[in-house]
């Protein structure tokens, strides 16, 4: 049913009806800018990415042909912009972590979260997710991307294969070497114990 | 299964993304070593902290801007023809990029070609060229008519070759006699009539038949027009005999605005040319007689070269002779026709004048200057719009390519 109605949407838009295509945004607008908003990790870029991929498609319905469903195309094309986008923000410029950031109150490091001092627990999640934020930003635009599809949206192995145009072993592969980086990364902190692992773990584990 | 390979295993295992023997085959490898699975906790755990972040809301107003986006793209034109073939409208930019290129390359190599064709037209213009600036075209045309009639004497009409020899027949016979009165005078007339509108053509018409019923020809004729003004122009050879009838006639097609009557008197010119003529021939005589008597090859050859030289100049003079006799027999008669009043000639200009024609002038100059840049402009047009295409088709295959 739910492909029917889609299918129908894309239809319209085809034949240039905006309000069909705000219907097929407001499907997959939280999606898109979640992806988005991960692979930049700041809210602002993350905006102009998904606006930027949905104009792409409205740009591109009209040669759209049903060869894969809507959403698989959509997606691919998710995946593109974010990746151009940031490969050419990093040939502009490229962050390490040891390099200070400019603030208001001066220059400071970015850290990854100190929490000898923790003050609550709920502080001390949200550093947490602070943490593996930065492990995820801290990883090269491919296997952020990986991570970011299976691990953070849920997507198969099947998909990401697809979205990316890449083989499965290629899934595999760098998502394997994805999540071990960012395990060595997380590893190192303090804050990473196994307690409060435990209890995501146990909460969100499927 | 060793440590490594296990290890690279650890992660598709973890998403169950494993065949039933490979799965198999990791828990027998997990259940030996405890490195390996305290590799597997470890990724767990950050599997597991990764999938307890929770999706952000995304921003107020997102749709409202991107829909706002969608519009303007909308409004571009490139869309609109898009949609209508149902392309995508990068596909539209490329082919009507690549309709520009070939648009390009069409005028490139037609306007190539315009410039051959612009060199065949001005050749075909070329005899109507000098009437155009008729003002001071007419009295030099008036001096090459002249020197063209010259070589005139090479192929002329047969009226007048004969009229020519039986001149020359005559004055070879009685000449002394008739040196005293035969005054050798060129005639030329120079008229400007003015006819009736309606008149007009048919008169231009008329003018041939008339020359040629006086024994003469028509030498030169142009008709052209300048706005809704038209000019008609002869030069016309007629037999000095009718010079005063065909005069007569022509002016009485209309209205004469201006007449002249000029006299060229070539007699004394005549005169010493046949006596350097005589000379020559009784020159020639004589080594004719002496080439009856040579005895030697070298007095033979001596004497024939001589005899060259004299009879190239015997018929340098003769051919002088005929020049003048075609002159003096045939007058000339340059008319000129119009069918509209001649302008008046504009008085002085006053101080008022000449300000409002500086005035005048310099807007005609910015005007001039404008309209060259607009010209250079639209002429470079082409290779600009080659030039873009080209950089945006660039752009566009890199952009499809490299993704």
């Amino acid at each position: 049913m739910e492909k029917v109605r889609e299918e129908l949407l894309v239809a319209r838009c085809k034949r240039g009806d905006q309000d069909a295509f705000a219907e097929l945004v407001s499907i997959y607008e939280k999606k898109v800018f979640n992806i988005a908003y991960r692979m930049t990790d700041d809210p602002e870029d993350a905006k102009d990415l998904a606006q930027e991929a949905f104009l792409r498609v409205y740009t591109a319905l009209p040669s759209f042909r049903f060869d894969s469903s809507f959403s698989t195309w959509l997606y691919r094309i998710v995946c593109n912009v974010c990746l151009d986008e940031i490969r050419r923000k990093r040939r502009k410029k490229t962050v390490y972590l040891n390099q200070p950031r400019v603030t208001d109150e001066g220059e400071t490091y970015r850290q990854l979260v100190d929490s000898s001092d923790g003050p609550s627990e709920i502080i001390e999640r949200e550093e947490l997710q602070r943490a593996v934020i930065e492990g995820i930003n801290a990883l090269s635009e491919d296997y952020r991307m990986v991570v970011v599809l299976r691990d953070l949206q849920g997507m198969s192995y099947e998909e990401i294969a697809v979205y990316l145009n890449i083989s499965l072993g290629t899934v595999k592969s760098r998502l394997n070497r994805a999540r071990t980086a960012l395990k060595q990364r997380l590893s190192g902190l303090e804050l990473f114990k196994k307690e409060s692992v435990q209890r995501c773990e146990g909460r969100e584990m499927r | 299964m060793n440590c490594s390979e296990c290890m690279e295993s650890l992660s598709p295992y973890i998403d169950g993304e494993l065949t039933e023997a490979e799965s198999e085959r990791v828990d027998e490898h997990l259940s030996s070593c405890a490195k390996c699975r305290a590799e597997l906790e470890a990724l767990k755990e950050v599997v597991g902290l990764c999938r307890s972040m929770e999706d952000v809301e995304v921003p107020s107003g997102f749709r409202a801007s991107l829909m706002a986006k969608v519009k303007a793209r909308e409004a571009s034109p490139w869309r609109k023809v898009a949609r209508r073939f149902n392309l995508s409208s990068s596909k539209v930019q490329i082919a009507a990029a690549f309709l520009v290129v070939i648009i390009g390359i069409t005028y490139y190599l037609s306007a190539s070609g315009g410039l051959f064709r612009g060199v065949g037209q001005t050749k075909m213009v070329a005899p109507a060229a000098p009437p155009a600036d008729y003002g001071a075209g007419a009295p030099a045309k008036t001096d090459g008519s002249r020197e063209f009639s010259s070589a005139d004497t090479a192929a002329p009409d047969e009226i007048s070759q004969k009229s020519m020899l039986q001149s020359i027949e005559s004055r070879s016979g009685a000449l002394e006699m008739e040196q005293a009165f035969d005054r050798k005078v060129i005639k030329r007339a120079d008229v400007e009539v003015r006819v009736d509108k309606e008149e007009f053509e048919p008169t231009f018409r008329k003018i041939p038949l008339l020359a040629e019923s006086l024994g003469g020809y028509v030498q030169e004729s142009a008709l052209w027009k300048d706005k809704d003004k038209r000019f008609g122009r002869y030069v016309l050879r007629i037999p000095e005999r009718n010079f005063a009838v065909a005069l007569d006639q022509f002016k009485s097609l209309g209205e004469v605005i201006n007449e002249s009557v000029a006299g060229q008197d070539v007699t004394q010119e005549y005169v010493d040319t046949e006596s350097r003529l005589r000379a020559l021939k009784t020159q020639e005589q004589r080594l004719l007689v002496i080439l009856g008597e040579a005895k030697t090859v070298d007095e033979i050859l001596r004497i024939e070269m001589e005899l060259t030289r004299v009879r190239t100049e015997l018929e340098m003079y003769q051919g002088s002779l005929r020049y003048l006799d075609n002159l003096v027999s045939l007058s000339t008669i340059n008319l000129n026709l119009r069918d509209t009043p001649a302008e008046e000639t504009p008085k002085e200009p006053g101080l008022w004048d000449k300000i409002l024609d500086a005035f005048r002038k310099s807007i005609e100059a910015i005007v001039d200057s404008f309209s060259a840049i607009l010209v250079f402009l639209a002429g470079i047009l082409p290779v600009v719009i080659t030039v873009a295409a080209g950089v945006g088709i660039l752009f566009r295959l890199k952009r499809t390519f490299f993704r």
